[in-house]
């Protein structure tokens, strides 16, 4: 089947690419563009790895097709923040030793960015059930819940 | 052997016990860092594998003609493209691995013996191509009675999976094979004197479900051999050095012609020990001259990789009525999966451990059925017979009324009990988790209607094994730190730590790196909570040979003997003089080439002397009468670390192990339909614990320092697994007035018991 | 003399016997020990391998371990982990 040709703009740069109709748009960020940050845990929408903003919508990029981003804003990971400047996120992850492996970290930053956003002043349920789509086996979420609320107080205060 | 007699047990710590920031930690925030599936070479291709659809059956044939017909496919494979190798058992870093299997396993060969296991796999220009090829691979299969269950199998007329296989650990050998792949027993004393002597005796049957380890990572791998016969392999996984060594075995390829680089691993927990697509892509790279990837999806992992056994267990406990154990007994039957290997010897080392018995016996059996053949998980074999044990304790205590925590101090196991299997334990911290646990809030808070309140300890033994490291002094003064074990949780921070400590630098200046095959000596792989304990050790040795080498330097430029100069803070120091001379690192890293060249150092080591972990768990549940479902409330873990080197990766493990057991008790389990084909290789279905399945995970360090190790460590990733299980069972069992012995407590099973109550 | 002692299973390799004396000085002379002493251990020596408990301490495939006079010496199957 024949690609169609797809503009986005990802991360605040424009950027065009060929997407065959099948193609995710996981598959799309990862393979054709390098965009290894976002992680493919399942494929099937089921564990959040793959999260990403798609025009300020949270979703798992596994489930988009790459011909659906046409014309739209993707962020994702690589988008969020730098060693010399990171999201107060970023920092207090590696404050709360957030993360162990590490590979759901990109997806629970994007989804944690996300939430807070909508809303600055979440509760531990609320940061719960918000990440309940986003799965880590490693760290029992203690850290990763408690890094959440603290960049909330935090950047309230600020 | 190591002599790490000087321990630092007493000093002032500066570093170590500190939460600094780990090493490798921003790059993991701003998904820079590099896991199994990131990497890519120029003109390479596409990986997958054909599995079968069949639970057993035997292969006819295969055809792979029309396949590598197909434009875009560079090469196809099957067993014949790998040489058959003998049942012997060769010892593999700390495992005795039987090759037959082995290669078995990864490419089936005469039959096939669970639903995915491999057949065939395909290498070709894109996914695409790859997907149409394996449509056009022909097998014919001849099916076979199957078997899941460990007692059908082990049963004079069931399917025999494999027809040489004879019970090994039975004297006389049996003469007729069967699913049986090994007996093992322990124990000491006389039990029927034991049981004679009990007030009361609890005997009871359990079962639990295999798990699988859920790493949120896939396998995957990329694999390049080289027009002349070198092969370079990128992988997520546990032991770079084993995968190296088992590849080279199956692919008939010399140890140096492989060079194994562990990329970034997301999550392992022993399931990434083995091997599956290795040695594939590296014979796929073979025979189409080009790099090959390959990644499994969700579902190929939960179908063909290696889950922990499900077993069957049968527990005796006889008490007086104090609450002093008189005797104890116990079967296990672990399933093995489709090849021998189950962890029925530690399972069954470990059921009775936490306690101190005098009259035991433990029976294992190590079964094969037609599943995927187990991989380590946490602590392998611990979490199950100790699940069985924890829950019959919380009964004799509930029928004795008798606090459930005072019931397993009477009988703690301390500092020179004899362990059930044999030998007498070290200074071990049970106790210290007790009182730690009767003493914490959580113990004494009110529970509501509906709610309960389960406790249970959990034992494991940890492991060292064999690591070297190597050390560089830079130029200017920073240190280069090789490690060979993957940084699975935070290990580089801990090594950095343990490095700066030693040679009283600022941790910054210390870059820890994992190193690739060529680049070390042969390092067991990161498991069995080893790396702290083991590779902290090579780290600590090679930074005192440095600062030997240090001041040797130093007294070289001062003029002096080598006992003149001392190692003080980062500083080489002129013993006792009035006019005290220094020099720091830095300075003598900028001397280093005219005193002798580039400073440098290592360790190489069999690390002896790990010490056990221990750890008490406390659970409040509530268990909806209506639904059945089970809301866990409150978790407290308690846990001896011998010493905690970071204290907030200690507490990422227990609260990591935790969640994994609560997983296990409550929810994970296989669901298979009569032709033994999965019907939950997903995420959605095989239900892993999320976010909002748990409250906050409560943690207490114990630290009753390990003496064999110079800070004291243990090693703690194994043991937080062990105790959740029964402890969630004994709160449930608490809260709805039903004992449970089957696993998991999903809604339905605890309906359907309330129901009939 | 150090002690050997068998638990669980093994005893039906030894004939029943539940110790032994042993004058192995390590681990090494110790497994040649135990194949001439006890030959039907041999082949699970071979197959499974053995880890070595010293007073306590348990040494896998370390073959020069010292064995003392007053050791008390077991033979545990080896411990692999997560
Ligand atoms: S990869 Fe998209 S949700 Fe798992
Ligand atoms: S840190 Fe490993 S999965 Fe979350």
């Amino acid at each position: 089947m024949s690609k169609k040709h797809i503009s986005t703009v990802i991360n605040g740069d424009a950027m065009e690419f060929l997407a065959s109709p099948e193609q995710s748009l996981l598959d799309i960020l990862r393979d054709e563009l390098e965009l290894t940050g976002s992680k493919e845990g399942c494929g099937t929408g089921d564990c959040g790895a793959c999260s990403i903003m798609l025009d300020g919508r949270l979703v798992c990029s596994c489930l988009v097709l790459g011909v659906e981003a046409d014309g739209k804003n993707i962020d994702t990971i690589e988008g969020m923040g730098n060693g010399s400047d990171m999201h107060p996120l970023q920092k207090k992850f590696l404050e709360h030793a957030a993360l162990q492996c590490g590979i759901c970290t990109p997806g629970i930053l994007i989804a944690a960015k996300a939430l807070l956003e909508k809303k600055p002043d979440p509760t531990e349920e609320e940061v719960r059930y918000w990440l309940a789509g986003n799965l880590c086996r490693c760290t029992g979420y203690d850290k990763i819940v408690r890094a959440v609320l603290d960049t909330a107080a935090d950047m309230r205060a600020a | 052997m190591n002599d790490m007699t000087q321990t630092n047990l007493q000093k002032d710590l500066k570093i170590v016990g500190t939460r600094p920031l780990r090493p490798d930690g921003a790059d993991k925030v701003t998904g820079r860092a590099l896991f199994g599936a990131d990497k890519s070479l120029p003109n390479m291709l596409v990986g997958r594998v054909l599995r079968s659809p069949h639970a057993h059956a035997k292969i006819i044939s295969i055809d792979t003609k029309a396949a590598e017909a197909l434009p875009g496919v560079k090469a196809v494979i099957t067993s014949k493209d790998f040489q058959d190798l003998p049942s012997e058992f060769v010892p593999a870093g700390e495992m005795m691995v039987n090759f037959k299997d082995m290669t078995r396993n990864i490419m089936a060969r005469e039959k096939v013996l669970y639903e995915g296991h491999t057949v065939a796999a395909v290498a070709a220009i894109n996914d695409a191509i790859a997907e149409e090829a394996m449509a056009l691979i022909k097998v014919e299969y001849e099916l076979l009675p199957h078997v899941m269950d460990v007692e059908e199998a082990e049963k004079p007329n069931a399917p025999l999976l494999h027809d040489d296989m004879i019970t090994i650990g039975v004297e006389p050998a049996p003469k007729k094979p069967s699913n049986v792949a090994k007996r093992v027993e322990f124990g000491f004393g006389d039990l029927d004197k034991g049981f004679k002597e009990a007030d009361l005796i609890i005997e009871k049957k359990f079962s639990t479900q295999p798990v699988h380890q859920g790493y949120i990572e896939p396998h995957a791998c990329l694999a390049s051999v080289s027009e002349d016969g070198q092969g370079e392999l990128w992988v997520t996984t546990q032991g770079p050095f084993v995968v190296r060594n088992f590849c080279s075995k199956i692919l008939g390829m010399s140890t140096s012609q492989i060079r194994v680089t562990a990329s970034e691993i997301g999550g392992g927990f022993g399931g990434k020990t083995v091997i599956y697509l290795e040695p594939l892509a590296l014979a796929l790279s073979r025979k189409a001259c080009r790099p090959v990837k390959m990644v499994m999806s969700r579902q190929e992992v939960l179908m063909a990789s290696g889950p922990t056994s499900g077993a069957k267990i049968w527990v005796k406990i006889g008490v007086k009525k104090d609450g002093r154990i008189t005797a104890g007994d116990a079967v296990l039957k672990f399933q093995a999966g489709a090849f021998q290997g189950s962890p029925i010897g530690p399972g069954a080392m470990c059921a009775f451990a936490p306690y101190e018995m005098t009259n035991v016996r433990v029976v294992g059996y190590d079964i094969v059925v037609n599943r995927p053949k187990v991989a380590a998980y946490r602590a392998p074999g611990g979490p199950i017979s100790e699940y069985a044990v924890e829950s019959v304790m919380d009964e004799i205590a509930q029928k004795l009324n008798l606090d459930p925590l005072e019931l397993r101090l009477k009988n703690a196991a301390k500092e020179g009990t004899q362990a059930p299997y044999g030998p007498k334990l070290g200074p071990i911290g049970m106790i210290e988790t007790l009182e730690a646990a009767k003493a914490h809030p959580h113990y004494s808070a009110p529970l509501g209607p509906n709610q309960g309140r389960g406790v249970a300890s959990g034992f494991w033994f940890n492991i060292g094994g064999e690591t070297c490291t190597s050390i560089n002094i830079n130029e200017d003064g920073t240190v280069g730190l090789t490690l060979g074990t993957p940084d699975i949780g935070g290990s580089r921070a801990s090594m950095a730590m343990m490095a700066a400590e030693e040679l009283g630098v600022p941790m910054s200046t210390i870059r820890p790196i994992i190193g690739d095959t060529s680049s070390l000596g042969f390092n067991f792989l990161t498991g069995g909570s080893r790396v702290t304990f083991s590779s902290g050790m090579a780290v600590v040795e090679s930074v005192r040979e440095i600062i030997v080498e240090l001041r040797k330097r130093a007294a070289q430029l001062w003029d002096v003997s080598i006992e003149k100069v001392e190692w003080v803070s980062g500083h080489a120091r002129l013993v006792g003089s009035e006019n005290p001379k220094s020099l720091s690192l830095r300075e003598l890293a900028e001397a280093a080439g005219k005193t002798g060249g580039p400073i440098v150092g290592g360790a190489s080591i069999n690390a002896t002397g790990a010490g056990p972990s221990l750890a008490t768990h406390i659970v409040d549940v509530e268990v909806d009468p209506e639904t059945g479902r089970t809301t866990v409330l409150r978790y407290t873990a308690i846990q001896d670390a011998g010493k905690a080197i970071h204290p907030s990766y200690v507490e990422g493990q227990m609260q990591g192990g935790a969640v994994q057991g609560i997983g296990w008790a409550l929810n994970e389990e296989y669901v298979y339909d009569d032709n033994g084909k999965l019907l939950n290789p997903g995420f959605l279905d095989y239900r892993v614990p999320v976010c909002s399945d748990v409250p906050m995970i409560d943690t207490v360090i114990v630290e009753v320092p390990n003496p064999k190790h110079p800070y004291g460590v243990r090693g703690v990733g194994e043991t937080p697994i062990v105790p959740p299980l029964a402890a969630v069972s004994n709160a449930v069992s608490r809260a709805t007035n039903i004992r449970f012995n089957e696993l998991p407590l999903s809604p339905p099973r605890v309906l359907a018991a309330i129901e009939s109550r | 003399m150090a002690t050997l002692i068998f638990n669980g299973s093994l005893t039906q390799f030894t004939n029943g016997q539940t110790e032994c004396e042993v004058h192995a000085k390590n681990i090494k002379s110790l497994l040649g020990e135990i194949r001439e002493k006890f030959p039907r251990l041999s082949p699970l020596i071979e197959s499974e391998g053995f880890a070595i408990a010293i007073d306590g301490e348990i040494f896998q495939d370390i073959w020069f371990a010292p064995i003392s006079d007053s050791s008390e010496v077991h033979l545990i199957p080896p411990i692999g982990g997560g």
